[in-house]
């Protein structure tokens, strides 16, 4: 074994640490973190609007059923080119809730979107999204996600078993696994 | 082998974060009390914060104060709306709404927490605390916040009719050291405030005591002087607060000269023609200065903001002369 620390003044302890130990250490830090402060914890309870403009809550609106959650902002592009997927994906499975969580700041009001201005974009863009909470960039953070758009899949038990940040085909590959 | 792998799992295991639940949101209001206990108000406001926070992630103070303004003064805030968009700001359902009244000789501390979606009342309590000094009020409000946090068990039934009194109904929460602070800010007699109150001109000794860990905004303020402002934790290098040091506001040097349009030139720049007020400069900063027109000797002297500021506005330039012997240009010695 090769000893890292020759200094003598380092307690015994530390004699056992090998390079394997440490190597595996290091690599753990460099993993991200993003995935890590989601998977496997419990949903996020979010605070917003619906499109309605009532108050509503991601807990008060996770019935119990396989959810997938998806955050998405009316500024990201390829929010927008995913969320029709996401649409067809939600027709074919009417068993699994799709909760479409719009959670950013809107930057002229320093508050969250309002719901007729989420509305008007998503009638332009000809979508119909049926469950939509509005909150704001802290509701985002909360959340731990950290770039857009990011779909949790979420368990019965409330348990979010996988983190998808970005539209990319591995993604839609996985949700369409996911939703099997 | 096996105990590399050993080790190598055992590290994984310490270096994964634990998933730690995330506590549910509140939002506190501002505290309602009595005009007799508006000094306080900040002091119990925190005490509760602090019961609240081991169950709740609690939003209180100045960052809750700022956004109820903010939806107060929208057009067409009603009560619920500013309630919900509360809610929102936060990402929080929970808001909870307290008092405390003084009848008698004794504290009457009210809590209800509201869900703002569901509109349930989640908990809501009133608390008397009997024959109470203000201090141990502070104490009993704490334990208030722990019990609406689940963290002290209620009542057994059959036991209300029991004088409610701090010490045997609740268990005994760690006491948090109480402290006064010393604040100086040296030869400076500036006006302190702490959480918006004016204690009075440093040097002072706070008349109040503050909970350990507490969290002050504190603010001196003296005419010619820049404001200070400092965010201090009580308990945490305190001796800081005696040792204070106010910047002087900074400085406008205002400069004339006989005759006038002569330019200016600080560090070597151009900065304008006679007479021109210019700056700003800090107190003591150190400026290389020159005037200068055609056909008079230059005016340059190195210049400490805040000396004989004044002299910079009577610079007198000297005219250049000739001889008239042999036609050369001499200098005469320049001054103001």
């Amino acid at each position: 074994m090769i000893k890292l620390f020759p200094i003598k003044s380092l307690p015994s302890w530390t004699a056992n640490f090998n390079r394997a130990s440490l190597i595996g250490l290091a690599l753990l830090m460099l993993l991200p973190t993003a995935s890590l402060s989601a998977a496997g914890q419990q949903v996020p309870n979010i605070v917003g609007r619906d499109l309605e403009g009532n108050l509503v809550s991601l807990r008060q609106t996770f019935e119990g059923k396989k959810t997938l959650i998806n955050f998405w902002w009316v500024k990201c592009s390829p929010c927008k080119q995913e969320l029709p997927d996401l649409i067809a994906k939600e027709k074919k499975h009417p068993e699994v809730d799709f909760i479409y969580v719009h959670a950013e700041t809107n930057a002229k009001t320093k508050s969250a979107y309002d719901s007729a201005t989420v509305k008007a974009f998503l009638d332009g863009l000809g979508l119909s999204l049926s469950k939509v909470i509005i909150g704001n960039t802290k509701a985002r953070m909360a959340a731990g996600v950290e770039a857009l758009p990011t779909t949790l899949l979420v368990h019965e038990s409330g348990n979010v078993e996988m983190v998808l940040v970005g539209f990319t085909p591995e993604n839609t590959a996985k949700i369409a696994a996911w939703l099997k | 082998m096996y105990r590399r792998v050993l080790q190598f799992l055992l590290l994984c295991a310490l270096s994964f974060p634990s998933p730690a639940l995330a506590k549910e949101v509140l939002i506190l209001l501002p505290l309602n009390v009595d005009k007799t206990l508006e000094k306080e108000a900040q002091l119990f406001g925190t005490a509760l914060q602090q019961g609240l926070g081991n169950s709740f992630d609690v939003f209180f103070g100045p960052a809750v104060e700022a956004k109820l303004e903010e939806e107060y003064s929208k057009e067409g805030c009603t009560a619920q709306s500013c309630a919900q968009n509360l809610a929102i700001s936060f990402n929080g359902e929970l808001i909870a709404d307290s008092s405390i009244q003084k009848l008698d000789n004794s504290f009457v501390v009210q809590l209800q927490i509201n869900n703002i979606i569901t509109g349930q009342i989640v908990k809501s309590l009133i608390e008397i605390c009997e024959n109470c000094s203000k201090l141990s009020l502070i104490r009993f409000i704490e334990n208030v916040g722990l019990k609406a946090a689940g963290q002290i068990p209620s009542r057994i039934p059959g036991q209300s009719n029991v004088p409610r009194v701090a010490s045997p109904f609740f268990s005994p929460a760690p006491a948090k050291p109480m402290m006064a602070l010393k604040i100086n800010a040296g030869s400076v007699k500036a006006d302190v405030f702490i959480n918006g109150e004016n204690l009075g001109k440093a040097p002072l000794t706070t008349n109040k005591a503050y909970l350990d860990g507490q969290r002050l905004d504190l603010l001196l303020r003296a005419p010619g002087y820049q404001d200070l402002r400092l965010s201090h934790i009580v308990g945490k290098r305190d001796t800081r607060l005696s040792n204070l040091k106010l910047e002087k506001s900074p400085t406008a040097l205002y400069f004339d000269s006989q005759p006038r349009g002569a330019s200016i030139y600080i560090n070597s720049q151009l900065m304008g023609q006679t007479p021109a007020e210019i700056g700003a400069y800090k107190d003591g900063q150190r400026l290389r200065i020159r005037v200068e027109r055609e056909g008079y000797n230059d005016f340059s002297r190195r210049h400490r903001v805040g000396q004989d500021d004044i002299k910079l506005g009577q610079i007198t330039l000297q005219s250049l002369l000739t001889n008239s012997g042999d036609g050369k240009k001499v200098r005469v010695p320049m001054g103001f």
